[in-house]
């Protein structure tokens, strides 16, 4: 019983990193970016395939995604950061669509639906942390506190302050002479890099990757944690990834609901708490409402 | 904020009951929602009617016998979550399924770590035969259906085959062997799953002027528009499906308009009609008063079952899932619904596709000119 | 027989033409109300399903049942806009759009739950095609899609531009608080462009269904495609709604169907096209959307 709580909790942690580096970007930065969940299974991809095909090991390919999912995201950004508001947000889902499609059809790299397999569960320096939940959830839980952390340095950093700034005033920014470009870019690099890890983390995990890690699903599953958490919102994401993932995603498990009801039953729960969360608590359930 | 923290964690735990000693429990990963939900509920309404039928009649090792459904949405993802939560909270000792080959893989790591038997009755991906030493497959390899259309057709002398694939593993395992055993020339097309419009893809195709057409999909929905659009086309040529399209109505009706000018043959399940399977549909047809769809795949899942049942009457005890496993190893001429079977060194059944006709109302049987 | 080509563009004309009819409500909806609209397409899927039930499962006559059909998606989107949006409006325009998201996700539940996850088909009898000038095959549901898309078109545009109501949608669009100022009725002109918006998707819904059948997800992948055609074509602009789904139908007509991008890649077309305009016009091929409806 206990083993099954840290495998949810691993799982939640994982998505806590991804609220995370979402939260880096939109909430922090203002980038609108609807399609984040490239970057995340652009660093699941890259950790799969290089372990499986080049036997790379855990903790290399934690620094190789994020090397990788970084690289892809500067170019990502210097494409699609001229864009601003609703076009951003379009353009980049539609990106995120355009990866899901190529990861279906390139089977050559990534063996499109049939998925990579066996692909090696988290293990750093030999033998420690082999085994079963529990070592994985100290392992994982470990990681995801150090990047944690310097996350959020990095928000109550000076130059956090000035990503804030440039999200509630462009013009002010650019009027005391701050280069936003930069700013930006260097936000969206470092959000994917940190979402390239936790997908190295995810694919490690799961021992088996597949195109629908790229799916719309995920998209909003990602919304919603960094909605109902708060966009900027340090803590706040925290809670509500463990919240979604980690309880609400499984609840319906539990409940006695007949089948074909399952997941209709799931979704209109995320959706009265994404539209309620809009009316009473814009800034995050965790965050009282301004009077 | 606290208050809602405790409500979810009380609802999450008052909601785990402890397992019950007097009834024996296996797991069941399915599709129970998203696009191959119709299968899944399928053989869940199956599973239903005879773990009814055989608690009616003594159970199993004098106990009653419960099947724990999990919904694995044809995603790895999930199906992991659902394979977690059936090893770890529920503890079953077997997990019947999953449907899709995504299920299979995906629950199948934690399976295997935490030596609980898997057995799918209908995956397809070649990689399974080697994912692991508790897992089974009893169902024949994808890329068998493949060969035996591609026998067919170089047998007929069609010339050119326009091949239509969705991009998913089962149709793309199909779509190999008949790449390597088919003589003719191929003009092929792929699409992503979910699609709902062929209009494209079937202009292509006419404009190539095939002999025949392969259609290779997993799901309903783009299968049925397809025919529709084909019909609308004015289509007028010979048709082969892979064996999604068996024991479908749901499909049949959109079959009937081709078959004035043309045949519609596919490859099946290689089951010869015997009593175990009459009275497996039978059981299905009380319990939910109509007939069953997929009857293949059901006999199939019938015999995985009963294939656990016989190994732990063996055992005498439904958690030595070692005892199952040198069991299941050893099975020979087993005599199923499914027809007669033996399970090989990776745990495969070694089962085989054979073709069928449509002949206005049901796929059946037929003689091959050679 | 016939010739390629020219079933190809017939192909994307009917492609783009329902497409245009999901787009133009979705950018009405920007230029009056400054939010994408994510739960667009479920009204498309509501319209579709709409005839499921009047056309299939109470037997009225096609055309009855199209009025019915569209009609209740109209009263639906006014009643949307009242409940969801109206007490959002002075917001950021982020919360009417997460609003939309969860609207869209609830009402895609919902259709599960009622109708079931399996595919649905309008009628049960299939369109005989016929031939036009032996170059290419149509069915008369494309016919109509067609020449209705080409309608609505017409009498949206004649609307905004000819009639009282239409020019004061337009002064709202162009600057809410003078319009407000000059006595225009804000609730009033929100309840319209959701009511016209709603009833063009339902339109389209229902064509869509006797083209492609009905499943509770078909509202995603076209209005995921019409997101694509309003931002190509600059969003709040009408000709550029119009613009962009001809494009994108034709576009992936064409490129799949000359073999310049394979089969499998076709849903990402919309956005490969997209992202390749975005890339040299970066507010889309009609430039800033603060030029709604300007001709």
């Amino acid at each position: 019983m206990i083993e099954y709580f840290f495998s949810l909790a691993t799982i939640a942690l994982i998505w806590t990193i991804v609220a995370q580096s979402y939260n880096l970007s939109f909430g922090l930065a203002g980038l609108f970016n609807l399609g984040h969940v490239i970057f995340f299974g652009i660093g699941a991809y890259a950790a799969a395939i290089l372990n499986t095909r080049f036997g790379f090991n855990f903790l290399e390919n934690l620094g190789l995604a994020a090397l990788i999912s970084g690289t892809v995201a500067s170019g990502f950004g210097i494409l699609t950061l001229r864009l601003r508001g609703h076009y951003l947000a379009i353009a980049t889902l539609g990106a995120a669509m355009i990866a899901q499609v190529v990861a279906l059809n390139w089977l050559e790299l990534t063996r499109g639906p049939l998925g990579i397999r066996g692909i090696d569960e988290p293990q750093i320096f030999g033998e420690i942390f082999v085994g079963d939940t529990l070592p994985h959830f100290l392992l994982y839980f470990g990681i995801a506190a150090t990047l944690l952390f310097f996350l959020w340095k990095l928000f109550q950093s000076p130059w956090g302050r000035l990503l804030r700034a440039i999200r509630d005033d462009e013009l002010a920014a650019i009027a005391v002479g701050k280069n936003i470009f930069a700013a930006k870019l260097w936000a969206l690099v470092l959000s994917a890099a940190l979402a390239g890890v936790a997908g190295a983390m995810y694919a490690h995990y799961r021992v088996f990757l597949d195109p629908s890690i790229f799916a719309l699903s995920e998209i909003i599953l990602l919304i919603l944690i960094v909605v109902i958490g708060g966009r900027g919102n340090f803590w706040g994401n925290v809670a509500s990834a463990f919240l979604i993932v980690g309880v609400l995603s499984e609840l319906p498990r539990f409940l006695n609901f007949p089948e074909t009801l399952l997941g209709a039953a799931r979704n209109i729960v995320y959706a009265g708490l994404l539209i309620a969360t809009m009316f009473w608590r814009p800034r995050g359930i965790f965050c009282r409402r301004k009077k | 904020m606290k208050k809602l923290f405790f409500l979810a964690t009380a609802i999450f735990i008052s909601g785990c009951t402890a397992p019950n000693d007097e009834k024996i429990r296996l797991g069941a990963i399915l599709p129970l929602t998203g696009g191959m939900a119709e299968m899944g509920l399928e053989l869940q309404k199956s599973l239903i009617a005879e773990v009814e039928f055989l608690n009616k009649n003594g159970g199993i090792l004098e106990r009653d016998l419960e099947i724990i459904f999990e919904d694995g949405q044809c995603n790895p993802g999930v199906a992991t979550a659902a394979a977690q939560k059936l090893v770890r909270v529920e503890k079953v000792p077997v997990i019947l399924g999953g449907l899709c080959s995504p299920e299979t893989l995906g629950a199948a790591p934690i399976a295997e770590k935490n030596r609980v038997i898997l057995i799918t009755s209908v995956s397809g991906a070649e990689s399974i035969s080697d994912a692991g030493d508790f897992i089974f497959r009893n169902a024949p390899e994808g890329n068998t259906n493949g060969q035996i259309i591609a026998d067919h057709a170089s047998a007929l002398g069609l010339q050119k085959i326009a091949l239509v694939n969705e991009l998913s593993d089962f149709p793309l395992s199909v779509k190999k062997t008949f790449l390597e055993n088919y003589d003719g020339e191929i003009f092929e097309e792929n699409f992503a799953p979910g699609t709902m419009d062929f209009r494209t893809v079937i202009s292509k195709i006419e404009n190539e002027k095939p002999d025949a057409l392969f259609f290779n999909p997993q799901q309903n929905q783009s299968f049925k528009v397809f025919l529709k659009q084909l019909v609308e086309a004015q289509w007028s040529g010979q048709l082969f499906f892979n064996n999604t399209v068996v024991g479908n109505p749901a499909l049949y009706e959109e079959i009937e308009d081709f078959l004035q000018k043309n045949d519609a043959i596919a490859g099946s399940y290689d089951v010869v009609p015997n009593p175990q399977q009459t009275a497996v549909l039978e059981r299905f047809e009380t319990q939910w008063n109509r007939p069953a769809l997929f009857r293949h795949l059901l006999a199939n899942q019938h015999d995985s079952l009963h294939l656990i049942l016989a190994a732990m009457k063996k055992t005498g005890d439904e958690n030595d899932t070692e005892g199952i496993r040198d069991f299941l190893y050893g099975v020979e001429n087993f005599v199923g619904a499914s027809g007669t079977f033996s399970i090989d060194e990776n745990g495969d059944a070694g089962k085989s596709y054979s073709l069928v006709k449509f002949d206005g109302t049901e796929f059946r049987n037929f003689e091959r000119k050679k | 027989m016939n010739d390629l080509l020219a079933q190809l563009i017939w192909n994307g004309l009917v492609a783009g033409s329902l497409l245009a009819l999901v787009s133009l409500g979705l950018t009405l909806i920007y230029g009056i109300a400054g939010f994408v609209q994510f739960a667009h397409g479920e009204l498309v899927a509501l319209g579709a399903y709409g005839m499921l039930i009047f056309h299939k499962f109470l037997g009225w006559e096609i055309f009855p049942a199209g009025v019915a059909s569209v009609a209740c998606v109209i009263f639906f989107g006014i009643f949307l806009e009242k409940i969801l949006f109206r007490p959002v409006r002075k917001k950021n325009p982020l919360v009417p759009l997460v609003i939309s998201i969860g609207l869209s996700i609830l009402l895609q539940s919902l259709i599960l739950i009622f109708f079931g996850p399996q595919i649905q088909t309008i009628s049960d009898r299939h369109f005989e095609s016929f031939s036009v000038a032996g170059k290419f095959l149509a069915t008369p549901n494309q016919l109509c899609a067609v020449v209705a898309a080409v309608i609505l078109t017409a009498g949206l545009i004649f609307f905004l531009k000819k009639t009282r109501r239409g020019q004061s949608l337009r002064a709202v669009s162009d600057n809410r608080n003078l319009a407000q100022i000059f006595g225009v009725n804000i609730d009033s002109a929100m309840r319209w462009i959701f009511g016209v918006s709603a009833g063009l998707a339902a339109v389209a819904g229902i064509f869509l269904g006797f083209e492609r059948n009905l499943e509770p997800m078909m509202g995603v992948q076209i209005s995921i495609t019409a997101f694509a055609a309003v931002i190509l074509g600059s969003l709040g602009s009408v000709r550029g709604a119009i613009f962009g789904a001809l494009t994108i139908g034709f576009a992936e007509n064409l490129l799949v169907g000359f073999g310049v991008i394979p089969s499998g890649f076709s849903s990402a077309i919309p956005f490969l096209v997209l992202i390749g305009i975005l890339l040299v016009r970066p507010t889309g091929f009609f430039g800033k959307s603060s030029q709604f409806l300007r001709e």
